[in-house]
C-alpha cells in the first residue's frame, strides 16, 4: 500500500472522529436536555416526549442522515455533510443517553429532591444542582459505549459523500484494487481505537460501582 | 438588618398571631387518610414538640407544613397571609415560602456530592442569591457555630452521624429560616452522638430561634419545648404547656405516650 493511501485513510479518520466526537456532545447535551424536560414534565407533555423518544430510537440512523442532508437541502438549508452525519447521528443517539440519563435520576433517593425544595430550589434548580450532578458518575460509562458506537455508526456518513475513513477506504479500492489490505488497515485503526475506550469503560464501572456501594 | 429582597405576606412583620398556622389540614395518600382534619400553629420563637407512635402522621404534618406535600384539605397562613386552601391550591411562590422554614430531616440527606461548605452554600448562593465570598464567609461561620469548621472541605461520606446533622442544621441556617422544622433529627444516631445533635439544637433553642421539632426524646423535649402536640391516627389526641403535658396531661392515652417514650 502507498504512504499516500494510508495518510488518505488516516486523514479519512480524524473526519470519522471529528463526526463521531461532535454526534456524542449533541447526543450527551439533547439527551440530558430530553431527560431533564421528561423528568420535570406534566402528564401529556411526557406522553409526546416519550413517543418522541420512541421514535426517535425505531428510525434507522441512515434515514435521519438522508433527511437532514437531503430534506434540509431541499428546502433551501445547505448543510455540508459533516454537519449532517454530526447532527443526524447525535439526535439519533439521543433518545439512547437519554434513558441513560433517566435511569441514573432514578438512583437519586425522592429525599435528596426533598432537601433541595425544602431550601427553597425550583424544580429547574433541584435537577440541575442536586439529581444531575449525582447522576454523571452512573452515565459517563454507558456515554462512553455509545461514543464507542458512534466511531462506527460514522460510517454511515459515506453514504452522503462524508470524506471520512470508509468513504476514502471505497475510493482506495477502486483505485488500487487492495480490498483486503485496505479493509484490513481500516479495522487494525478501528480495534486500535476502540480498545482503550473500552478498557476506561470497564475501569469507570467498576469505580462507580464501588463508590455507590462505598 | 435582613438585606434580601421581599416579596407581600411573606416578609411582612408578623404580628401578635401566630407565625405559622394550619387549620383543618387533611391529607389523603390515594384512598387512606393519614391527617383527619389537624389544626397546629407556631408563635415566633415558640419550641413546639410533636410526639407520637410510628405512623401517627407527624411526618406528614411537617411536610405539609412547608408543602413537600400539598394538603388534601385545610388551609395554611404564613405571617398572617394566606399561603394556601385545599381544594384549591398554593397561593405564593412556593420555592419563596420555602426557603423561610428550614427543615432537617432524619436521615440528614445533605448532598453528597457536595463538601460541606458546599452543602451550606447551595442555597444562599442560588436560591438567595448572595455573593460566593460572602456565602463561604457566612458558611464558615456556621461551620464554626456547630464545631465542625475543620470539616469545610469533608464529603459527607466521610461525616458520622453527628457530624452529618450538624451539617445539615448548619445548611438550614445559611438561609436565615423564620422557623426550622425537625423530623427526628437524632433517630438515625448511635447513641454517643445524640447529644452533640441535641445540645446544638438547645443551643439554638436558648438564641431564640422558632422550632418544630417531631421527636421521641422526651427528656429533650420537656427541656426544650414550650409546648407539646401528641398525635396518634393522623389527629392531634392532645396538646398543652410542657409542663402540664408532663405532669397532668388530661388523657391516659397522652400520660401513657409520654412515659412509654420516657423509658426508651
Ligand atoms: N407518600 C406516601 N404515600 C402513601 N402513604 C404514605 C406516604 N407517606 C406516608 N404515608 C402513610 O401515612 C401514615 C403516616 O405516616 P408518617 O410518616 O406521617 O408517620 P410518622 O408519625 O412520621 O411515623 P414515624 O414515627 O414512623 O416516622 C403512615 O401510615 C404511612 O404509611
Ligand atoms: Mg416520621
Amino acid at each position: 500500500m502507498s504512504s499516500q493511501t494510508l495518510v488518505d485513510l488516516l486523514r479519512g479518520g480524524v473526519v470519522t472522529l471529528k463526526i463521531a466526537c461532535g454526534a456524542w456532545v449533541v447526543s450527551a447535551v439533547l439527551g440530558l436536555a430530553l431527560a431533564v424536560l421528561q423528568d420535570l414534565g406534566i402528564a401529556p407533555v411526557r406522553a409526546v416526549q416519550s413517543s418522541l423518544v420512541i421514535g426517535l430510537r425505531s428510525v434507522p440512523q441512515l434515514v435521519l442522515l438522508y433527511l437532514l442532508y437531503f430534506g434540509l437541502g431541499a428546502v433551501g438549508i445547505q448543510v455540508n455533510s459533516i454537519l449532517a452525519a454530526i447532527l443526524a447521528l447525535g439526535i439519533a443517539d439521543a433518545a439512547f443517553s437519554a434513558e441513560y440519563y433517566r435511569a441514573g435520576f432514578m438512583t437519586v433517593p425522592r429525599t435528596q429532591r426533598e432537601a433541595g425544595f425544602s431550601l427553597g430550589l425550583s424544580p429547574v434548580g433541584v435537577m440541575m444542582r442536586v439529581v444531575v450532578p449525582q447522576t454523571i458518575p452512573f452515565v459517563v460509562p454507558p456515554l462512553l459505549n455509545s461514543f464507542v458506537g458512534l466511531l462506527k455508526t460514522a460510517t454511515l456518513a459515506a453514504a452522503v459523500g462524508a470524506p471520512e475513513i470508509l468513504y476514502r477506504g471505497q475510493n482506495a479500492m477502486s483505485r488500487t484494487g487492495q480490498l483486503v489490505l485496505v479493509m484490513t488497515v481500516i479495522i487494525v485503526l478501528y480495534v486500535a481505537a476502540t480498545m482503550p475506550l473500552t478498557r476506561a469503560v470497564a475501569v469507570l464501572e467498576r469505580r462507580v460501582r464501588s463508590h455507590a456501594h462505598g | 438588618m435582613r438585606t434580601d429582597k421581599t416579596i407581600g405576606g411573606l416578609d411582612a412583620a408578623a404580628g401578635a398571631g401566630p407565625l405559622l398556622e394550619a387549620r383543618g389540614l387533611h391529607k389523603r395518600f390515594g384512598r387512606s387518610e393519614v391527617l383527619h382534619g389537624v389544626d397546629f400553629s407556631v408563635r415566633r420563637g415558640e419550641k413546639v414538640c410533636i410526639v407520637g407512635p410510628s405512623g401517627s402522621g407527624k411526618t406528614t404534618l411537617l411536610r405539609c407544613l412547608n408543602l413537600l406535600v400539598e394538603p388534601t384539605c385545610g388551609q395554611l397562613f404564613y405571617k398572617g397571609a394566606h399561603i394556601g386552601e385545599w381544594p384549591g391550591g398554593v397561593k405564593v411562590n412556593v420555592g419563596r415560602y420555602r426557603s423561610r422554614i428550614g427543615m432537617v430531616f432524619q436521615h440528614f440527606e445533605l448532598f453528597p456530592h457536595l463538601t460541606a461548605l458546599r452543602n451550606i452554600t447551595l442555597g444562599p448562593r442560588h436560591v438567595l442569591h448572595e455573593e460566593k465570598a460572602a456565602a463561604e464567609k457566612r458558611a464558615m461561620e456556621l461551620l464554626a457555630r456547630v464545631g465542625l469548621e475543620r470539616f469545610a472541605t469533608a464529603h459527607p461520606r466521610t461525616l458520622s452521624g453527628g457530624q452529618k446533622q450538624r451539617v445539615a442544621i448548619a445548611r438550614a441556617l445559611a438561609m436565615r429560616p423564620d422557623l426550622i422544622l425537625f423530623d427526628e433529627p437524632t433517630s438515625a444516631l448511635d447513641a454517643e452522638m445524640v447529644d452533640e445533635v441535641l445540645n446544638l439544637m438547645r443551643r439554638l433553642a436558648e438564641d431564640g430561634m422558632t422550632m418544630v421539632i417531631v421527636t421521641h426524646e422526651l427528656s429533650f423535649a420537656r427541656d426544650v419545648a414550650d409546648r407539646v402536640v401528641v398525635m396518634e391516627h393522623g389527629a392531634v389526641v392532645e396538646e398543652g404547656a410542657a409542663e402540664t403535658m408532663f405532669s397532668a396531661a388530661r388523657s391516659q392515652r397522652t400520660r401513657d405516650i409520654l412515659r412509654v417514650g420516657a423509658r426508651r
